[in-house]
């Protein structure tokens, strides 16, 4: 995914949209509106969000409500995936489940993609930091992102936020990785020059010039960070070091329903379909924008 | 080539001691005081400031970092708090377990990743293209604790062929060992299968384009030869890039699975530390876990090397 995203030709990328679009940006979400991938992750993803933000409409219950008549009853119209050990619905429980995983990971996506924008330009623009950035970058990817995650939320305490922050830690140097290698490219091209000449001091060279045609690259891996950052917060909260368990997220669910996996399968069954469905569609849409906004693949088609 | 090995274990010695100072850094941010979770409830203040002063915590964080740098040189990773033994020691006891899981599922992800992409390359734009990349799409979306928990209801519980925990070592009996890593490791290789399947089909469909292969098509090389021999070995440099990667993932991977299968490992290991606050442990068990990752990169840059003769010389 690195290789492919890091060299990228600047003229098919969009600048932070101004009020009379660009042409460019229209052609590339007609491309995108084209690309089948694209629209099943883009639908899937979108019916996700949608569902998550009506949650407190299409179910009257609470996540947490306990009802202890109705413990482990199966799937039926009144309890569509069942209920727990407590008598709590399944389906309120992964609708409400779906805003802390995707806030999870939307936030984590975004804070490694700043993060990384952040150190790999500094590493790019700053050419004498750059030896020792990249040697911190080297060392934080010697770990695996799940492992690095798991120790920096242990010692941050098991709380929403610090799993957020501990998986943007775990990602910034791949985010880091891919904006130094484009801006190294960018920075060197004729444009960047004219600005120079033409008086553009360094902030607006950044910020205008090179940033912005960073920015496809950058957003491929976000949506492929999301897809992991779902997967990597379920697996930490069903090691027991992700949110706190009142909170139903994901894997929190899947770890609840564990000891009952056999008897009340759907305990686990529903949040983890929900998990594989939000990562399969945040996938498809980052195979989308990979193709539309790469050029080498685009030149395969 | 020598030469090349040389260079890269001294670019690694910086590293490694970044990531030293990096472990140590990030369990120094843990709210908890060690010295009162040492002492119990119980204990007064007086026997926290001593074993305070035993563990060298009433000193400077510099000076602690210090004397963990000096001790990681000469071997000490420190002691462990839950199990009263060696941090170094807990850790090589265990690190059998989790190789064994990793190696296994690395043997089953190589050859089984590459051939699904390679044959999505050659029929592409089919139907067997397109099952091939759903399999591979669904493999890198699927959690894998969850596939975990359906595979041990399915082949352990109900059909009753597998194990659905445990760990036998190799050197007791080879088929219980195998038979007790088969389960786990091939939950665990699946998103890695998937991740390979789709490199590697992308990989292939870069060659298969060269003006080379169509040279060789055209002068009537077989296909197989074509793509066994033209196009394969030259999208091999890819594969070889991302299997450190997947190695690493799937180091990383086996600390959730271990959990699930009841396997005595680093993984295991590390989260029983974490919830007995036993920092030692988790200091220990990330900054040997990272110099290994370090040791495979370099592994991986000296196969890459012998892969692609003019790497040597960059």
């Amino acid at each position: 995914m690195t290789d492919q995203t890091a060299i990228q030709s600047p003229s098919t990328m969009t600048t932070t949209a101004p009020p009379p679009m660009p042409s460019r940006s229209r052609v590339l979400i007609r491309k995108l509106w084209r690309h089948r991938s694209f629209r099943l992750g883009a639908g899937i993803v979108l019916v996700i969000v949608v569902l998550a933000l009506l949650a407190p409409f299409i179910t009257d219950g609470s996540p947490n409500k306990m009802s202890l008549r109705d413990r482990f009853t199966p799937p039926s119209a009144e309890h569509p995936f069942g209920t727990d050990n407590f008598g709590r619905d399944i389906f309120t429980r992964v609708l409400y489940g779906a805003r802390i995983s995707l806030w999870i990971g939307f936030a984590s996506a975004m804070l490694a993609a700043a993060g990384g924008a952040i150190v790999g330009m500094a590493s790019a623009w700053f050419r004498r930091l750059d030896g020792i950035i990249m040697r911190i970058m080297d060392a934080l990817l010697a770990f695996p992102a799940i492992l690095l995650a798991i120790g920096i939320n242990a010692a941050l305490g098991p709380q929403v936020t610090s799993v957020i922050i501990a998986l943007a830690s775990a990602y910034v140097p791949r985010m880091a990785r891919i904006v130094r290698a484009a801006a190294l490219v960018i920075r060197e091209l004729d444009y960047v020059d004219a600005a120079r000449v033409s008086g553009a001091g360094a902030t607006r060279i950044i910020f205008r010039h090179i940033l912005p045609n960073c920015m496809a690259p950058l957003l491929v891996s976000v949506t492929f960070v999301f897809a992991y950052a779902i997967l990597a917060e379920a697996a930490l909260s069903f090691l027991g070091i992700g949110p706190p368990p009142p909170h139903p997220s994901w894997g929190n669910i899947i770890a609840e329903g564990r000891d009952y996996s056999v008897e009340a399968w759907w305990i686990m069954l529903f949040p983890g379909l929900a998990i594989s469905l939000a990562a399969l569609g945040t996938n498809l849409l980052g195979d989308g924008l990979r193709d539309v906004l790469d050029p080498r693949l685009k030149m395969e088609q | 080539m020598t030469k090349l090995i040389a260079f890269r274990i001294a670019q690694a010695i910086p590293v490694m001691f970044v990531v030293a100072v990096l472990t140590f850094l990030l369990m120094h941010l843990l709210p908890g005081d060690p010295a009162t979770i040492i002492a119990g409830d119980a204990a007064d203040q007086e026997s926290i400031a001593q074993i305070r002063r035993d563990l060298g915590l009433d000193q400077p964080v510099p000076v602690q970092l210090w004397l963990w740098i000096t001790n990681l040189a000469q071997g000490d990773f420190g002691r462990s708090l839950m199990l009263n033994q060696p941090v170094a020691e807990a850790v090589m006891q265990r690190l059998p377990v989790t190789l064994s899981l990793a190696f296994v599922a690395f043997v089953i992800t190589i050859p089984v990743g590459i051939a699904l992409g390679v044959i999505a390359a050659v029929w592409r734009d089919t139907w067997v293209d397109s099952a091939v990349m759903i399999l591979a799409l669904v493999g890198v979306s699927v959690p894998n604790f969850w596939i975990a928990i359906l595979s041990v209801i399915l082949f352990s519980v109900t059909l009753g062929w597998l194990p659905s925990a445990g760990y036998v070592p190799l050197h007791d009996s080879f088929s219980g060992w195998l038979a007790s890593l088969l389960q786990p490791a091939v939950v665990l290789a699946l998103f890695q299968i998937g991740y390979l399947a789709r490199m590697t089909r992308s990989a292939m469909l870069e060659v298969l384009d060269q003006d080379y292969i169509r040279t060789a098509r055209a002068k009537g090389v077989t296909p197989m030869r074509t793509i066994l021999k033209h196009a394969f070995r030259n999208s091999l440099m890819q594969v070889v890039t991302v299997s450190g990667y997947i190695l690493s993932l799937l180091i990383g991977g086996s600390v959730v699975i271990e959990q699930i299968f009841a396997m005595p490992g680093i993984g295991r290991l590390l989260v029983q530390a974490i919830m007995a606050r036993d920092y030692p442990v988790v200091q220990g068990t990330m900054l040997l876990l990272g110099f290994a990752f370090v040791f495979i990169n370099i592994v991986i840059d000296i196969v890459y090397a012998w892969v692609d003769p003019r790497v040597r010389y960059d």
